[in-house]
């Protein structure tokens, strides 16, 4: 959906503008729900209840265009809040069903890209709630950090923190030697290439 | 099967990933959600999210029920006891074949008055039902908690190799000003102008790159020192960096005997370097003047 369209949405506020928000954005916020909690039952309540906080507390956004971003921040907030209430970490990952359709026949450099998007994909899910927030926001979402920092109302410094950890948990976690790492601090839209430019000087 | 190659991190794979997780998933029904989300709405309600009947938290509310009785218990014998005239009273042991009863004249018998320092406590019990009542109440609804409004410095995460460390440092509040530093330099305990150490923190001014700063405060005012590792990082840019951690804007730059004085939040701070790395001394918090600063600044060892 279109930035102009989720903002003309938040600022209608309406029965009909909940729906269509909710249908825009209810798959992927129950998969940050599910993917934080591992049940389906539970990240299914979770989900309900973001929705509800959101629309509910709306006028607090102040940048309508990132209602995505901003509910993805409540969804996985409810999601570790639950965790600590029930003192739980991971439960055993009953894997989600995945929609028909998605297996298709690949080239072999498409079949070696698919599987390391899926080990990528299997190493971001095992990051810790408040390591994965941030990746969220900031690769599915692009928020810059100062974004992030505002949303989560922590400071750049933490954000940059988080981010720095879950890439260095990512990469320990698909096993990855220095120089095969590369992990690259670009991350959403930001020009970084910019700020290292001024460190250099 | 195509052999695995090296993978590189990029954020292209990255994001291609989190594409791939959060939109091939496949979830519940929306339509019946909807209509929940809808009800809640209109009612007022806020939560799906039922507690659990646990067993491990009705052993809690069990325990708590019989720690509230044995106090009680405790609390109305001491009472009826310590009512009796204050005088030795001999307990003698009672065996079977022993049965004299105790005789108690009537008239030594005082009038029973409630002496205030045997009332049962009254914060004692409510504040023990209040502890089991939410425990028992199963579905009740829950308690509003500021998901939105999320003041989350709630974690300090040091730099630390040490696992255990890491899950420790989960556990302990945040600073304002950045994270607790696991494996802090030596600081100064104090500076000039009984300003004492407080705490000594770590800056992240970029993925990998963090300052290292203390803390110091007295009744007026609290100050910041920052001093940096890096060899070729230009002064301006090490303030600007320092300032932005801080949420501030730097303003009124200037330099004077190669010391670059700048304001930050309104708020003086000087910044200079020392043995080709930068340090900084800031007011984070009361007041102080640019003066005063400099002669602070002046007494660094």
């Amino acid at each position: 959906m279109e930035p102009e369209k989720i903002l003309e949405l938040v600022k209608k506020n309406d029965s009909d503008s909940h729906r269509a928000l909710f249908e825009a954005y209810y798959k992927r916020t129950y998969a940050v729900a599910y993917n934080i909690l591992r049940q389906r039952e539970t990240a299914e309540d979770i989900t309900q209840d973001a929705f509800i906080k959101a629309f509910q507390n709306i006028h607090q956004l102040q940048d309508g265009s990132k209602f995505g971003a901003w509910l993805a921040v409540i969804v996985s907030n409810l999601a570790r809040n639950y965790l600590k209430r029930e003192k739980r970490i991971y439960y055993t990952d009953d894997e989600v069903p995945m929609q028909a359709g998605t297996e298709s026949n690949y080239t072999e450099e498409a079949a070696m890209r698919r599987l390391e998007v899926d080990r990528v994909r299997k190493a971001v899910r095992k990051l810790p709630a408040e390591h994965y927030q941030v990746v969220v926001l900031q690769y599915y979402y692009d928020l810059k950090v100062e974004e992030i920092a505002s949303m989560l109302k922590i400071s750049p410094g933490t954000v940059k923190s988080r981010l720095f950890r879950a890439r260095r948990k990512l990469a320990g976690e698909l096993e990855l030697e220095n120089d095969s790492a590369c992990l690259y601090n670009e991350g959403g839209k930001r020009d970084s290439a910019k700020k290292k430019e001024n460190k250099a000087e | 099967m195509p052999k695995k190659r090296k993978i590189k991190l990029s954020d292209d794979l990255i994001r291609d990933a989190l594409e791939h997780d959060l939109e091939s998933v496949n979830p519940p029904p929306s339509e019946k959600m909807w209509q929940r989300i809808e009800g809640s709405l209109e009612t007022g309600r806020t939560s799906a999210v039922k507690r659990r009947f646990a067993p491990g938290r009705f052993a809690a509310v069990a325990a708590a029920a019989c720690l509230l009785l044995v106090l009680g218990s405790i609390g109305i014998f001491r009472f009826t006891e310590l009512a009796m005239p204050a005088r030795e009273v001999e307990m003698p042991i009672r065996t079977a074949d022993e049965a004299v009863p105790a005789e108690v004249e009537e008239k030594d018998v005082p009038e029973v008055t409630v002496p205030e320092e045997l009332e049962v406590d009254p914060g004692i019990e409510p504040a023990v039902r209040e502890e089991v009542e939410p425990e028992l109440d199963i579905a009740m609804e829950e308690k509003d908690e500021p998901e939105i409004e999320v003041a989350m410095e709630e974690e300090a995460e040091p730099e630390a190799d040490d696992p255990a460390k890491d899950e420790m440092a989960l556990m302990e509040a945040p600073s304002l000003y950045g994270e607790r530093d696991p494996s802090p330099p030596e600081w100064q305990s104090e500076l000039p102008g009984n300003f004492t150490f407080h705490e000594a923190l770590l800056m992240y001014a970029d993925e990998e790159q963090f300052y290292r700063a203390a803390v110091y405060s007295n009744e007026e005012a609290e100050l910041l020192w920052v001093k940096s590792d890096l060899e070729d990082e230009k002064l301006g840019y090490f303030i600007d960096q320092l300032v932005e951690q801080l949420n501030e804007h730097v303003r009124e730059l200037k330099e004077v005997d190669e010391t670059v004085h700048f304001t930050a939040a309104d708020r003086p701070g000087l910044a200079w370097r020392e043995e080709n790395h930068n340090q900084a001394l800031l007011v984070v918090s009361g007041h102080l003047s640019a003066e005063r600063l400099k002669d602070i600044a002046a007494g660094i060892e």
